[in-house]
């Protein structure tokens, strides 16, 4: 294969994997708007947390599988009580909610500092080296966390599409007053949707994790991605999300392999704003009629 | 971190209370106190918190001996901390309280770059004793200007140390070399000296930076890659050495291996994959090396260090750009004959030869930059070995 082919393909694959990632978070973060209209600031942290207790799993256990099974549950449990405990009296005020969720950034911030430390936290993920593709090398992690993502994000839409639970979560996602008197339980459909959500950050959370390096401040550099995919994919649009992640990744990766690399993030998220003031509900439509 | 901060603060007033049964000369006490403004929480906290508790060890061992003698008066030090939260408007507030509240005269910090400019802002003014290891003073010619007599750098001169990392980069036996680092202020006072350095030794450099929070490197490694480099050098942030070199390998991107400064043996050995790197890798040291010591000071110096109980992280080696300064800087007011003069304190200070953990330190006079050991840190097939590189004070 041509040289530069190759090397475009190896930046295109870098930034897909990490998309992924961004996608995934991007998910939980529409999940929460699409029905509490609550815009979640704190998912950052949440990632940080899931990553934090799979390192522990694996520092106790020695098993870095094992960490991604605990962190799920656990981030899970961390949604149930955010939700039971915060933010479901903030429901009918969705701006007092965003301003919990920054308040809660500090407070998860600091839990996390007395617990781990604030020092740099490294792992070593099991699976090391890469597959030679056509010349294009995969990292073997990389391409575990994508197939992951793509299974996780496949599984979120079939359950939104072809159970009576996603049914009922579109329903209030439309009008939260016809749900309701259809019968179906509002605050329960939306309770589940911090649960499901949380439990996303703390997949994510495993796979920020794989990279390596993770300090309690970790959160900052995934909520701003998260958001800028959300709002890109359309807020409310699970696909979108998946999607407008992919996107940002690949556009992140060719911004590092190609234009000045120290402002990769100027650019990618001048592109984000541009997006944006072209389309204000993002690329694929959201937020107006949510297209969970 | 406040955890730290009481463990801390319990040690030295334990030690302290030990201390009280130690030889207090008679006659006259004082105590000058020391101001710390440094990073211990936010986004720069683990490159902060070892240069602080490094002084606040320094200050202890200095008050267990019952002080310094100035004339016919005894000084304790007594440390004034700071959290700056890694922000400028906490260097500014710091800085204010440390200034004008406490009137201190001799400040340390913070140690990374864009606050410590923000920082001699102040305490120039204040006629302070201003102390930090921030790179860019050397580079923005701080360390140069007749008007600023009082800002002394705690790191050894930028040209040294490009020395010391090309030293490296030939150890490697590379002759194109991607250099790596935040594209940051650190990184603008640093890569000018790396670049004349490498030219003058005709070595070709690629530049890549990256933004300061970036997680995976994989597609800066890949550019690195796509230029046909030999290695790659990297400055900092330092914890980030083992992602990036954990990339390159997986990548396979580095045929003659790693360099970078300040990144120590662990990067390879264990943090990077688990196990040593399959590629030959160099630290260059600006400082002495405290898992691998290259004298009996260091090794005594690193148990000390441990013995505090705080885990320093990554950068544990930064504390060496404050310890010794502390001890000399008692010493220079012993000589000086004043706590008050800074002037007179400075003109002692800036001259002497102190023979400390670090080796023999003293200041390069253009600019006003120590000079201490440093060592070359070498990991190959899981051996490691260290070279050290000499001070040049007499």
């Amino acid at each position: 294969m041509n040289e530069q082919v190759t090397v475009f393909l190896q930046h295109a694959f870098n930034g897909i994997s990490m998309g992924a990632v961004y996608a995934l978070i991007a998910a939980g973060i529409t999940l929460v708007y699409g029905l509490s209209r609550i815009i979640h600031f704190a998912v950052g942290e949440l990632v940080m947390l899931g990553a934090f207790i799979a390192l522990s799993v694996w520092n106790w256990s020695g098993e870095f599988w094992l960490g991604l099974a605990v962190a799920v549950p656990a981030l899970a449990l961390i949604g149930l009580v955010t939700e039971r405990a915060v933010f479901r009296f903030t429901l009918r005020e969705p701006l007092t909610g965003f301003i919990v969720s920054l308040g809660l950034i500090l407070i998860l911030q600091g839990t996390a500092v007395e617990i781990w430390s604030p020092n740099p936290q490294y792992s070593q993920p099991p699976l090391e080296g890469s597959w030679d593709v056509a010349g294009v090398l995969l990292r073997k992690q990389a391409v575990v966390n994508f197939a992951i993502v793509v299974a996780v994000l496949a599984l979120c839409y079939l359950v939104l599409m072809k159970t009576t639970f996603g049914k009922s979560l579109r329903a209030v996602s439309d009008d939260p007053g016809a749900a309701a008197l259809m019968g179906i339980p509002v605050r329960t459909i939306i309770m589940t949707t911090f649960v499901i959500g949380s439990a996303l950050a703390g997949i994510a959370g495993w796979m920020v994790l794989t990279l390596g390096l993770i300090t309690p401040f970790v959160g900052a550099i995934y909520v701003l991605r998260g958001f800028a995919v959300a709002l890109i994919g359309g807020l409310g649009n699970i696909q979108g999300a998946a999607l407008a992640g992919i996107g940002l990744g690949v556009a992140e990766s060719l911004a590092a392999g190609y234009v000045g690399p120290g402002w990769t993030d100027a650019y990618v998220f001048g592109a984000v704003v541009l997006i944006l003031l072209w389309r204000p509900t993002g690329l694929a439509g959201g937020s107006e009629g949510a297209k969970l | 971190m406040k955890t730290n901060q009481i463990i801390l603060h319990a040690a030295v007033a334990a030690a302290l209370a030990a201390g009280s049964t130690a030889v207090w000369a008679q006659g006259k006490k004082g105590v000058v106190k020391i101001g710390i403004n440094e990073t211990l929480s936010g986004k720069f906290v683990a490159v902060g918190t070892p240069p602080s508790v490094a002084i606040r060890l320094a200050i202890h061992e200095i008050n267990d001996k019952g002080g310094f003698k100035v004339g016919d008066t005894t000084y304790t030090l007594q440390p004034v901390e700071v959290d700056n939260r890694s922000e400028g408007p906490g260097v500014v507030a710091g800085m204010t309280k440390l200034i004008e509240d406490e009137k201190i005269k001799i400040i340390f910090g913070p140690t990374v770059s864009v606050l410590a400019n923000q920082a001699q802002e102040m305490t120039v003014p204040a006629k302070v004793i201003h102390l930090s290891a921030a790179g860019s003073w050397q580079s923005l010619g701080y360390l140069n200007d007749p008007k600023k007599p009082l800002l002394f750098g705690t790191q050894n001169p930028l040209n040294a140390l490009a020395r010391t990392e090309i030293a490296a980069v030939k150890e490697l036996g590379a002759k194109k070399v991607a250099y790596f680092s935040a594209d940051d202020d650190t990184t603008k006072g640093n890569m000018g000296p790396f670049l004349a350095e490498a030219k003058a030794a005709g070595i070709e450099v690629t530049t890549i930076l990256f933004p300061y929070a970036t997680a995976d490197f994989s597609s800066f490694v890949s550019r690195a890659k796509a230029a046909k480099v030999d290695s790659i050098h990297f400055l900092h942030p330092q914890n980030s050495a083992p992602n990036v070199l954990r990339a390159a390998v997986e990548l396979q991107a580095i045929p003659k291996g790693f360099s970078g400064r300040q990144t120590g043996a662990a990067a390879a050995l264990k943090l990077a994959m688990g196990k040593p790197v399959p590629v030959p890798y160099v630290s260059a040291q600006s400082t002495p090396d405290l898992d691998y010591p290259s004298t009996p000071k260091v090794k005594a110096y690193a148990e000390r260090l441990r013995n505090t109980g705080i885990d320093l992280g990554y950068n544990v080696t930064f504390s060496f750009f404050t310890y010794d300064f502390v001890h000399m800087m008692a010493a220079a007011m012993t000589k000086a004959g004043t706590v008050d003069d800074t002037a007179k304190i400075a003109a002692v200070f800036g001259s002497m030869t102190y023979d400390g953990v670090a080796g023999k330190i003293c200041f390069a006079t253009n600019p006003r930059a120590s000079q201490y050991d440093g060592t070359l840190v070498s990991v190959r097939n899981g051996k490691v070995s260290a070279k050290p590189v000499p001070s040049p004070c007499k």
